[in-house]
């Protein structure tokens, strides 16, 4: 079994708590309009890495004593979830935690032996609704993608990842949840609401709210950003909002 | 270097230095007019070895009449008080920090300015009885250090215990933004709280100090110590009485091969220079009436008893590089292996010199000379072909994680004080526990000193001290600068490019995966 890496950055401080490698699969199982790495999404492996646990527990190995742990990124690290169990079986043998930065877009009963030996999730919540059919679940220039107009039933109309929410916040598996906020897409007052929901008896965990921004898109997908981008006083909108839902700790990135 | 009288006249005409500036300048030539073979006795063979520039004295003086680095137990005021000085022992905050200034006014070094000013913290601490009013007072101590030290070879130590007057120096240090006094966080993950390291690290960041010192490994090494000047660890109430430097990258030239360096050349100019170390030492003790007549011995505050002296190298990475090119690899100092391989066996054959001599009045360090990495200085032409310590040439740096694994390799050739340091990018203000991280990976793996600073800001550290880049472009513009240090900066970055040390940044990673 091997795993198409994108990339790998020795040393990252933004990927989790403390210095840790991150490692950035290839492949999603979603197509995000505002998608930075996009180059990540199609699961084209003809020019990416493909590395064995053995591989990957050697270049992990380079970045120690000076990493405490590894986040695995991407693309959707849970579509490989049977090799990061390895994996991070392997890991924490060396004493490195090991985090996982997820959509949420995943089945938790299939991937449930990933979830019990990953230390912490940082988890991205997309929005709610009809509105990530076309946000998230849209062939939108991208035509190689089938599988997500799967997901649109699964998550548009169960919300089956804010129940991965959850599920996750009650095994003390969530290290941080994330809000890519852009307008006219969601109802940002509904999403905030559900996720002060679900933070209500975590008031540790902190929300990371970002204001998503066209710098380095491909011009497609920033000519689809027009008119949605939040003003900075937006986000300092959303933020007291997200306060005044009961939301205890908040980082907002302008 | 002998100085000659028209050293004197360039002195009192420059427009550029100040008044305390000229009349430090005018007594270290004075100490220059006198030949070493006479005075020292330096012999023609060792004269031969200073003139060619391979060993460099960083124009210390001949007529010696002070040890180079002092540094005093200030708690001998605290205990004691001072009876040269007519001071009582202090009673409260204000009369520990006046008397402790009056103090650094008298603390003799080669700068003429004291070079260790104390574990300041330790000796604050007991004093402090309100954290409000106390913070301005010691910003106000801190401040006027700044103004009165014009020179950054001025160090504090804090750590490695976290105290109120530790957690207010920082606070302090971080508003006020001032070159000087150079700090250092003594660290030790055992004793010091990861909030307390989690400060000294945003200060890091922001202002280029505290620097973080290996503890356990220099207590080790150096016993009861402190860091002084740039990041020297000197024996605690003692210090060191010379340090002469080998330029290595100036040795290297005379040599056809590494085995003529390392079996003929470098014992040779390494005896060379212990045996002139010796007569330096030995003439601050025996003939100027050092200790007879200083208070700071008279009282207790140092002893000879505890002085070292100190054996220093630069160039490492020329001589590394230039006996690869001999070797034929087009590889450089940090991203070759052949090269760490060269540069150990350089370092170890100058380590069993350095080992195997019994040096003249430095039983506190078991009568052997401590190796030191210095920081460079531009003195001579030659100074260009000699990159700091055993540190990577600006513009060489391998990657992040592989530099600092190069540069640990290195450090333990160096008790008397080495370090390296790296510029971060912005994102680790907010991510402190990262920067954290990776000093204990650092110390983890053999490093004594570690500095890390934002590349962006006006002060940063040259090599060893502090600076401010709108200074150094006011000395370059021929104006009068407060601090010597200025110039020395000004100096180091025209020869060694240390303003543009490789940024250490990650890309724009916002996760919308």
């Amino acid at each position: 079994m091997k795993l198409p890496i994108h990339r790998i950055i020795p040393f990252s401080n933004v990927e989790g708590i403390g210095n840790r490698t991150s490692i950035f699969v290839q492949g999603c199982n979603i197509n995000c309009l505002y998608c930075h790495n996009s180059e990540t999404i199609p699961k084209d492996f003809t020019s990416v890495h493909l590395f064995t646990v053995e591989e990957m527990i050697k270049e992990i190995k380079a970045n120690m004593p000076f990493i405490r742990g590894i986040t695995v990124s991407g693309g959707e690290p849970t579509l490989y979830h049977k090799f990061l169990i390895d994996l991070f079986n392997e890991a924490h043998k060396m004493g490195l935690t090991c985090y996982i930065d997820s959509n949420g877009f995943f089945d938790k009963n299939q991937i449930n032996d990933l979830i019990q030996v990953t230390d912490k999730f940082l988890f991205d919540v997309k929005g709610i609704g009809k509105s990530l059919n076309k946000l998230c679940f849209s062939n939108f220039l991208l035509e190689n993608l089938n599988s997500v107009k799967m997901k649109s039933e699964r998550f548009t109309i169960s919300q089956e990842h804010i129940s991965n929410l959850k599920y996750l916040l009650s095994l003390n598996k969530i290290e941080e949840v994330r809000l890519v906020y852009l307008k006219g897409y969601y109802n940002e007052e509904k999403v905030i609401e559900v996720i002060a929901n679900e933070l209500k008896n975590y008031p540790d965990i902190p929300l990371k709210i970002i204001r998503v921004h066209a710098r380095g898109l491909t011009p497609s997908r920033a000519k689809a950003l027009k008119g949605h981008i939040p003003s900075k006083l937006d986000v300092e909108k959303l933020n007291k909002l997200a306060y005044s839902k009961g939301i205890q700790q908040i980082n907002y990135i302008l | 270097m002998e100085a000659n009288i028209q050293d004197i006249i360039e002195i009192t005409t420059s427009r550029s230095l100040t008044y305390q500036q000229k009349l430090f300048n005018l007594a270290n030539v004075s100490e220059r007019l006198i030949s070493p073979v006479e005075i020292l006795g330096y012999t023609n063979e060792e004269m031969k070895y200073i003139n060619n520039q391979m060993i460099c004295d960083l124009n210390e003086g001949y007529a010696l009449y002070k040890p180079r680095y002092i540094v005093p137990d200030y708690n001998v005021y605290i205990e004691k008080g001072c009876s040269f000085l007519e001071l009582e022992p202090p009673k409260n905050l204000d009369e520990c920090l006046d008397g402790l200034l009056i103090i650094y006014s008298h603390v003799p070094s080669v700068t003429s300015f004291p070079v260790f000013i104390g574990h300041l913290d330790r000796l604050i601490d007991p004093f402090i009885t309100d954290e409000n009013k106390d913070y301005i007072k010691i910003k106000r101590f801190l401040n006027h250090i700044d103004k009165t030290i014009t020179d950054s070879f001025c160090h504090a130590d804090i750590g490695p215990y976290e105290t109120v007057a530790g957690r207010l120096i920082l606070k302090a240090v971080m508003e006020l933004k001032n070159p000087t006094p150079n700090m250092t966080i003594r660290y030790d993950k055992d004793k010091t709280s990861r909030e307390f390291a989690k400060l000294a690290a945003k200060s890091c960041l922001l202002v280029s100090k505290p620097s973080f010192s290996n503890d356990a490994y220099y207590t080790k090494d150096v016993g009861n110590h402190a860091i002084c000047s740039c990041y020297n660890a000197l024996p605690f109430a003692g210090g060191a009485y010379t340090l002469s430097r080998l330029r290595l990258g100036t040795i290297v030239k005379a040599v056809k091969s590494l085995d003529e360096l390392i079996s003929e050349l470098l014992p040779k100019v390494s005896k060379l220079m212990l045996s002139i170390m010796d007569k330096r030492n030995t003439h601050i003790v025996e003939k100027s009436n050092f200790f007879e007549s200083n208070f700071l011995a008279r009282e207790g505050f140092i002893a000879k008893e505890n002085f070292t002296s100190m054996f220093a190298i630069v160039g490492l990475a020329d001589a590394v590089n230039y006996l690869l090119k001999l070797e034929g690899l087009e590889e450089t100092f940090g991203k070759s292996s052949r090269g760490d391989e060269i540069g150990h066996l350089i370092m170890k054959s100058i380590e069993k010199e350095v080992n195997a001599h019994i040096g003249k009045y430095i039983s506190r360090t078991n009568n052997r000379h401590l190796l030191h990495a210095q920081v460079g200085a531009d003195l001579h032409e030659e100074d260009k072909n000699n990159t700091p310590a055993h540190r990577v040439r600006v513009g060489e740096e391998p990657t992040f994680v592989d530099h600092l694994k190069h540069s640990a390799s290195f450090h333990s050739y160096f008790p008397s004080g080495t370090g390296d340091l790296f510029a971060l990018d912005q994102t680790y203000v907010d991510h402190l526990d990262s920067v954290v991280d990776i000093i204990d990976g650092a110390f983890a793996s053999g490093y004594r000193y570690i500095t890390t600073y934002l590349k962006n800001t006006d002060l940063i550290r040259v090599t060893g001290y502090l600076v401010k880049k709108s200074e150094v472009e006011k000395a370059r513009g021929d104006n009068p600068v407060l601090r010597d240090t200025t110039w020395f900066g000004s100096g180091t970055d025209d020869n060694a490019h240390v303003f543009d040390r490789l940024l250490r940044e990650q890309e724009d990673e916002v996760t919308n995966s």
